[in-house]
């Protein structure tokens, strides 16, 4: 941390309040085409991260002002101006007031590291060791008509301070993974592409082998997949598919379930959801009852964290009890604006399991789709609507199984929920934890008229 | 035009002057590696921006990350290097090459890798700046707030059933030099974005609707109507009403957004030709084949005036120019960068683009559309016995392996014998086989519009694209 920037903001007369958040961070980045190394590469980066406060008066009324204000590390040596220009903008925006986190609060102690990361050295060794895993465990799929496309493996290290007006000082370091991996089958002329993105805090969590083999086995399965039958009937969500459909996308880092019960949403009068009611809109719970916590706490969780961006320290929140709206995850601003306890941003929606077997999910006498991989996820978080293409999935029917691809399953979320069966075994991804299946009664499938 | 190809400003050419003052010793930085390696290339970005968001009873003005730092690339013969870093003084930055440089030696090719023989890459070594008729940097924050909070509340007010209206803003500048052993250029890119949302309720249900405005330049590019608004305020009523689409296969008139949609999805990621090297685009085997109706014409063109995705040099150092994706429903060509331009010996485009100093060049779309056709959007939708205009595609996801697409829009209006019927379906999942969907092309109108975006590779490395092109006529699935 900069003491000149701390000190600059202290003795500003126009910022009534500040937070200060440090990241150094570290990265090594191994890409591959093929079975040959593209690039490799080592990012050394440290970021300031300043939002001041201005507190003022507008039509007789308290009014907060904020900007946040990235900086290079330009800007530290040119303070005057730039925090000049930071409160000039606080200034002029009109919030009611909230206060900062102020110390004492016990931090919790999340595992948040891999010690094989400890630095940018090892951490690329990490990374190239790891490549070459990938090249090995994918030559071993040789036989089965397997080959690799292209792998990329980030090994990210960030150590990150916050400091506010308040005497609040924070410490934390954590890790991250990043691998992308693309492998291809090919039976005669026919090809086809598994694509998986995973996240993990440690590099055994990526669980390479296992991805690969599971990989293989799916790219092997969308080769002769035929599209579904449009009907609505019952579809079984499983897999990767899942925290396409509970975790948030690129541009929205929560999910619709969790970004409609926030304290945010509720705050803009753009929620749905109403505390103490069920979350199913106009439709009657005819499945298992449905419990969701914003956890942000789970060991060497993705999501998890020791402190958010304001200062508040990571909870294990329970958000949604047997379908009904218990507590809104709420940020320091929007708990105040709300008049609720803060429980910090929230983590991956953890859904809590069912009852039944995964197996017998896809029973019931009637033709049932179950969908492993969407394309991509694309759930609205204003409306719970969603619409995606079936990467793979397979039908079971009474001529057993078989793979299918292409076409789409739409419904809403929060209605869907209403008719779910939850599979008694769980496993935990980068942005969902819970069931490795839930059976929908009723969802749309678009494919073959 | 935004574009600004000929003589800067003053303005704009004392700002490139001190660029090349602070970082023109990165072409003797580079210079000095490649008397050790066969390449090397530097990159230095920086970035100015603000981010304004007002809403009911909340309000935001946030500076954008500058982003600033630089990249250095190096080439063994066989790989690439490369360091980024936030620090860009001389000294560090030279001791980053030297660093870079004895890692690059040391780095061991497996036996199998062929050789990587980077040709000089004839990059551009001028001065470049998008112009601006309304300069953001002119209007003080107090005014940019007053303005946009104004058409927010004109917004908001136009229904009674609002509970929310939202206006965000964004302006930026980014300024980039890059040096290879061909000299140092720099380029100015400045972008504005605005979107005006009203969210209406009927007490059970909510639904949006929205005007939006950006591209390459000023506040210029800004400018709303009373009816804009009007037609914003108006959907979002209607939609209230609206119903899920019955799932099938329709006879459709796509609106320009959702057909640039379908040019970025269909052959826009699946002719990135990082994609050929590693064997996921089908296209690859497609060139100079149809793969489409003959109305079909596809191109990629950073030099489009006014579009978000615009920029003179690209971030490998070729300087901008459009590629022919598909002229004729034939397939041209695909958009390359460094590495897969040499690696598959093909000629490079200037498409080599990086999320931020911080992430490798890959080879990205910039501005993708259709070409114009010669029939009024009137007469595409006149044409429809019973079909759907899609409106608003909100985004898109491409498989160019499987060639199947998603496109996720808004909404659709119903048409029966050429006129619509009032009914409106929303949200619409539109899925397809890119060769049907190209192939049932039947209509191409004389219209033009380009949208703004943000594009990813799989779920990262994101940067702005444009997409858009006139209304077809063409037949897909929907639910």
């Amino acid at each position: 941390m900069d003491q000149r920037l701390i000190d600059a903001l202290r003795r500003h007369p126009e910022i009534d309040d500040w937070t200060v958040r440090h990241q150094h961070g570290r990265s090594a980045q191994i890409y591959l085409v093929g079975t040959t190394v593209e690039n490799v590469r080592q990012v050394d980066r440290e970021a300031y991260e300043v939002e001041v406060f201005n507190d003022h008066d507008l039509d007789g009324e308290r009014r907060r002002g904020s900007a946040t204000i990235p900086m290079s590390a330009g800007d530290l040596e040119r303070l005057p101006e730039v925090l000049d220009t930071a409160a000039a903008m606080a200034s002029l925006v009109h919030n009611p007031p909230w206060s900062l986190p102020e110390p004492g609060q016990e931090l919790p102690k999340v595992q948040l590291s891999d010690p094989r990361l400890a630095s940018t050295d090892a951490s690329l060794a990490a990374a190239r060791e790891a490549a070459e895993q990938i090249r090995e465990l994918a030559a071993a799929e040789a036989p089965n008509g397997i080959r690799l496309s292209a792998a990329e493996l980030f090994a990210n290290s960030v150590d990150e301070e916050l400091h506010n007006s308040r005497g609040l000082t924070l410490a934390a370091s954590s890790t991250h993974l990043l691998l992308e991996l693309v492998l291809l089958a090919r039976r005669g002329d026919d090809e086809a592409e598994y694509f998986r993105q995973a996240e993990a805090r440690r590099l055994d969590d990526l669980r390479i082998a296992e991805t690969i083999v599971d990989g293989s086995r799916m790219a092997r399965d969308k080769l002769g997949a035929v599209r579904p039958q449009t009907r609505v009937g019952p579809v079984v969500v499983g897999g990767e598919a899942l925290p396409q459909l509970f975790g948030g996308t690129a541009v929205t880092q929560t999910g619709a379930l969790l970004a409609q019960a926030s304290a945010a949403t509720a705050y803009s009068k753009l929620s749905r959801l109403e505390v103490g009611r069920p979350i199913y809109g106009d439709r009657q719970r005819d499945g298992d009852a449905v419990t969701v916590r914003a956890n942000a706490l789970l060991p060497f969780g993705v999501a998890s964290y020791r402190f958010d961006a304001d200062g508040v320290g990571a909870q294990d929140l329970l958000v949604i009890e047997d379908g009904v709206l218990r507590a809104r995850p709420a940020t320091q601003r929007y708990a105040q604006y709300l008049g609720l306890p803060a429980s910090g941003r929230p983590g991956l929606a953890q859904v809590a399991a069912g009852a039944t077997n995964s197996a017998q999910l896809l029973d019931g006498g009637e033709p049932v789709y179950e969908v492993v991989a969407f394309s991509a996820p694309n759930v609205d978080t204003l409306t719970g609507d969603f619409g995606m293409e079936i990467r793979l999935g397979y039908e079971h029917g009474p001529h057993g199984v078989r793979p299918i691809t292409g076409g789409s399953v739409t419904g809403n979320l929060f209605q869907a929920l209403a008719d779910v069966t939850l599979s008694s075994e769980t496993r935990i991804f980068a942005s969902y934890a819970g069931p490795v299946a839930m059976r929908f009664g009723s969802l749309q499938v678009a494919g073959s008229d | 035009m935004s574009q600004s190809n000929g003589p800067l400003s003053s303005r704009d050419a004392a700002t490139a002057a001190g660029l090349r003052e602070r970082f023109g010793f990165l072409h003797d930085v580079v210079l000095d590696m490649e008397r050790r390696i066969p390449y090397a290339a530097a990159l230095a970005r920086t970035r100015t921006g603000l981010r304004l968001n007002l809403r009911d009873a909340e309000q935001s003005a946030d500076r954008m990350d500058p982003q600033e730092g630089i990249v250095l690339t190096a080439s063994n013969g066989h790989q690439l290097e490369e360091a980024s870093t936030d620090l860009t003084d001389v000294d560090a930055v030279r001791r980053l090459a030297d660093d870079l440089v004895e890692r690059t030696l040391a780095a061991k090719a497996a036996d199998d890798t062929p050789r990587l023989d980077i040709a000089s890459d004839g990059a551009a070594t001028g001065d470049f700046a998008t112009s601006l008729h309304e300069d953001p940097g002119s209007i003080s924050l107090a005014d940019k707030l007053s303005r946009f909070d104004g058409l927010r509340r004109q917004l908001r007010a136009l229904d009674d059933r609002a509970v929310q209206a939202i206006c965000s803003y964004s302006e930026h500048e980014m300024q980039q030099v890059f040096a290879s052993r061909s000299g140092l250029n720099t380029q100015q890119i400045r972008r504005t974005n605005m979107a005006l949302i009203i969210f209406v309720s009927d007490g059970g249900r909510q639904e949006y609707g929205y005007v939006a405005r950006s591209g390459s330049g000023g506040m210029e590019l800004l400018s709303v109507e009373d009816e804009d608004l009007q037609r914003a305020a108006t959907l979002a009523a209607e939609l209230l009403g609206s119903t899920s689409v019955p799932a099938g296969t329709y006879d459709v008139v796509t609106d320009p957004s959702t057909t640039g949609t379908i040019a970025h999805e269909a052959f826009g990621h699946g002719m990135e030709t990082d994609m050929f090297l590693k064997q996921r685009a089908r296209g690859a085997e497609y060139i100079g084949k149809r793969v489409g109706s003959d109305l079909v014409n596809i191109v990629d063109d950073p030099t489009l005036p006014a579009a978000y995705g615009c920029y003179f040099v690209d971030d490998e150092g070729r300087p901008a120019a459009p590629t022919q994706i598909i002229r004729d429903g034939i397939l041209q060509g695909g958009l390359t960068d460094l590495y897969s331009a040499t690696r598959l010996g093909i000629a490079r485009t200037s498409n080599g683009r990086r999320e931020s100093v911080q992430r490798k060049a890959y080879a990205r779309m910039s501005n993708t559309f259709f070409e114009r056709g010669e029939h009024t959007p009137e007469d595409l939708l006149g044409s429809l016995d019973h079909g759907l205009l899609l409106c608003q595609t909100e985004n898109g996801m491409e498989d160019p392996k499987g060639w199947g697409m998603q496109i996720w829009t808004h909404y659709a209006r119903e048409y029966r014998g050429g006129k619509p019927t009032g009914r409106l379906f929303s949200p619409v999942a539109m899925t397809g086989y890119v060769p049907d969907v190209l192939a049932d092309v039947s209509m191409v109108a004389n219209d033009f519009d380009m949208e703004a975006g943000s594009c990813g590779k799989g779920w990262k490395e994101i940067v702005p694209v444009g997409s858009g092109g006139p209304h077809i006529r063409t037949r897909c699935r929907l639910a």
